[in-house]
């Protein structure tokens, strides 16, 4: 999914990495990522934390709710 | 490199609705990007996207629809809400060096984009003229569109597609805004059609159907509030293919020509069933289920043909028995001269879509060719691949949305020249028919091995013999309705009631022929003489009146008499006698039936030496 998103730099990405954290993570492709996400996870996130998932790890540990819940 | 030499293929090969996911479109997009070759077959365009909104999200889904489509698209964005200003630098000009890709522009303005309130506030007409408010805004924006366009006209020959206005999303009081005269509804209406009027007087200029489109896909979610919200992108994830593939539809439409000629199969497309084994009574055609299906699709055919797309079938089938169907079939909307190119034949289709393209002197590129049957549109694939083959579904309930959904035939106009067309091409072929018809015949009728079986009535062909006497109106000398009883009588007090059966080399057709002879001093006379019209031109007239010649010597009769009688639908044989060698002998004033002799003496009536014949003993 990573490297749909983001290309084969999408493979070398941390958990730290997020939006502007590195040159491959603009906006857009940040909401390309979660456009992929809901569509992959069948899920919708709210508005207000879309742009708060600002690393991998916290898109992780959403997911980890959602698979928990 | 071999992986990546498949990019294309693979966004050939999608399903119809397109990718199947966010993730698959971009990885498509990213293969493309990174595919020189690929690239390399692809028709250049340099996308030039002008909005009240942000297109950036839309990259992935038009870069792929488009290569779908055949181009490769190079998009500039000009901005969120930038218009005229965009076109006057130079960042949006194609960047390709030497020959230039076609630059196409896309505006794309959205009422409430630029006025907040569309959507919310009232517009009051008054009996002095509708709202001034309204007024002002819609000038604006037609406007802003014009001095748009005529700033492109100046600096690119290439096509502009100019977004109609969708109804606002949301909106209040949906429900009942139809009802109100003056509503947004009509006002919508009446801007769409102000800005059908100042863009199709520009060259090159055409209105992209945007609101046909978020209407179509379903206008309360077109929109993702949460995507609009962070980004100013009024369309979700799920509808950005669809976007991009109706966007690029209509600029293939502008940009290539249509294609020409709709070419189809008839059994299982045309109608249900398969006619050689169902016979031309037994198909299904009409308006209920399930022969509603082809004669939907027979309707659809008919309005190409109304644009200007010619038609011409393609059917492995015995062509007298599709001529008899064109022709007699109650149900059946398309008549052969709606054809302006036939190939019924067993020869492969690839093979006679040539010939159809050369026939009709247009580009093998110009044909699609629709046919039920995968293999054969495997076979067209291989052996004629420019033909444009369409993915004819399973279900024929599917079958009239898949020829209406056929991008090749998207033309952005349509003219008086279309509209005439078909009907030019038509006296075209007639012509050239009557000049060739008889060779070919000659040629055509010893290849089908044809057999007949004759007999005289008797108990177990009765019915049948009854059934042809009342039912056939064309191929009917006489027209006179005799019944079952009346035939028995006419059987044993004349020379007999005989019938006639055909078998060739694609089946036994039946008994397809009677004639009843009755004895008037030394004359034989033709009392009745009918042909099922899936027999004519069969040479089946000249065989079976030659037996009724030696049937009639047999009796001791020296003149053979055939009697017509003219009625609103029997001309196919007001021929019959004298091309068989017959001489008119008079016609009654009063009764208008019209006597020919054939002198028995004469033996040149004889039966074609490449029918086989059987006589049948009577029982």
């Amino acid at each position: 999914m990573l490297e749909s998103v983001f290309g084969p730099d999408g493979l070398a990405l941390t958990d730290d990495d997020g939006p502007g954290t590195t040159a491959v993570w603009d906006s857009v492709a940040h909401l390309n990522l979660i456009m992929t996400i809901e569509a992959e996870f069948g899920i919708a996130f709210a508005t207000a934390e879309i742009p708060e998932l600002r690393s991998l790890r916290k898109i992780r540990a959403r997911l980890e709710q959602v698979d928990g819940g | 490199m071999a992986a990546e030499g498949g990019v294309l293929e693979r966004i050939r090969s999608l399903r119809a609705e397109g990718p199947s996911s966010p993730a698959e479109t971009m990885s498509l997009a990213r293969a493309l990007a990174a595919d020189p070759q690929a690239r390399e077959r692809l028709l250049p365009v340099r996308l030039v996207l002008l909005s009240s909104f942000t297109t950036t999200l839309f990259d992935p889904s038009l870069k792929v629809e488009a290569a779908r489509q055949g181009f490769l698209v190079d998009i500039h964005h000009g901005g969120f809400g930038q218009f005229e200003q965009a076109l006057l630098g130079d960042e949006w000009r194609s960047r390709e060096a030497g020959a230039r890709a076609t630059e196409a522009l896309v505006v794309m303005m959205r009422l409430e984009d630029l006025h907040p309130d569309v959507g919310f506030r009232v517009y009051t007409d008054s009996p002095d003229g509708p709202d001034e408010a309204w007024e002002a805004l819609s000038a604006n924006v037609l406007a802003r569109i014009e001095s748009t366009l005529s700033i492109f006209r100046d600096r690119s020959n290439g096509p502009a597609l100019v977004a109609s206005f969708s109804m606002p999303e949301p909106r209040i009081g949906p429900i009942f805004d139809a009802n109100l005269p003056g509503s947004l509804t009509y006002k919508l209406q009446a801007l769409n059609r102000a800005l059908l009027e100042r863009v199709s007087q520009r060259a090159a200029c055409h209105v992209w159907d945007y609101a046909g489109l978020v209407s179509a896909a379903g206008s309360a979610r077109w929109t993702d509030p949460r995507l609009w919200a962070l980004s100013r992108t009024p369309v979700s994830a799920a509808n950005q293919p669809v976007l991009a593939r109706h966007l690029t539809r209509t600029l293939r439409g502008a940009l290539r020509p249509a294609a020409k000629c709709l070419v189809l199969d008839l059994d299982n497309t045309l109608w249900g069933g398969v006619i050689g084994d169902d016979g031309v009574t037994g198909i299904q055609l009409g308006d209920e289920h399930p022969g509603r299906a082809f004669k939907e699709l027979q309707r659809a055919a008919l309005g190409l043909r109304d644009r200007g797309i010619l038609l011409a079938i393609c059917s492995k089938n015995d062509p007298a028995v599709v001529h008899d169907a064109l022709a007699n079939h109650p149900e059946m909307l398309l008549k052969l001269k709606d054809f302006a190119a036939t190939r019924i034949n067993w020869s492969p289709k690839s093979q006679n879509l040539r010939e159809i393209a050369k026939e009709l002197n247009i580009g093998l590129d110009s044909l699609v060719f629709f046919d039920d049957n995968p293999v054969e549109r495997a076979e067209v694939m291989e052996g004629a691949p420019e033909v444009q083959v369409v993915d004819v579904p399973v279900d024929p309930a599917l079958y009239v949305r898949t020829l209406c959904d056929v991008a090749a035939f998207d033309a952005p106009s349509l003219t008086a020249e279309d509209r005439l067309r078909a009907q030019s091409y038509q006296a075209q072929i007639e012509r050239r028919e009557s000049e060739a018809h008889a060779g070919s015949l000659d040629e055509f009728l010893p290849s089908l091995q044809m057999e007949v079986a004759i007999g005289s009535w008797n108990a177990m062909t009765a019915q049948r013999i009854a059934q042809l006497v009342i039912k056939t109106n064309q191929f009917n000398t006489t027209t006179r309705r005799v019944s079952e009883a009346e035939l028995a009588a006419l059987h044993e007090g004349g020379l007999g009631v005989y019938w006639l059966r055909l078998t060739d080399r694609y089946g036994d057709m039946g008994l397809i022929a009677v004639a009843v002879l009755t004895k008037d001093g030394t004359d034989a006379v033709i009392h009745t003489f009918v042909l099922s019209c899936r027999a004519a031109n069969r040479a089946m007239e000249q065989t079976l009146v030659a037996y009724l010649a030696k049937k009639a010597r047999d009796g001791g009769c020296t003149r053979l008499i055939g009697e017509f009688i003219p009625t609103p639908k029997n001309t196919p044989v007001v021929d019959l006698f004298p091309k068989l060698g017959f001489v008119l002998v008079e016609t009654q004033p009063h009764d208008g039936v019209t006597r020919y002799a054939y002198d028995l003496s004469k033996e040149d009536l004889i039966i074609p030496a490449f029918i086989r014949v059987r006589e049948e003993p009577s029982l």
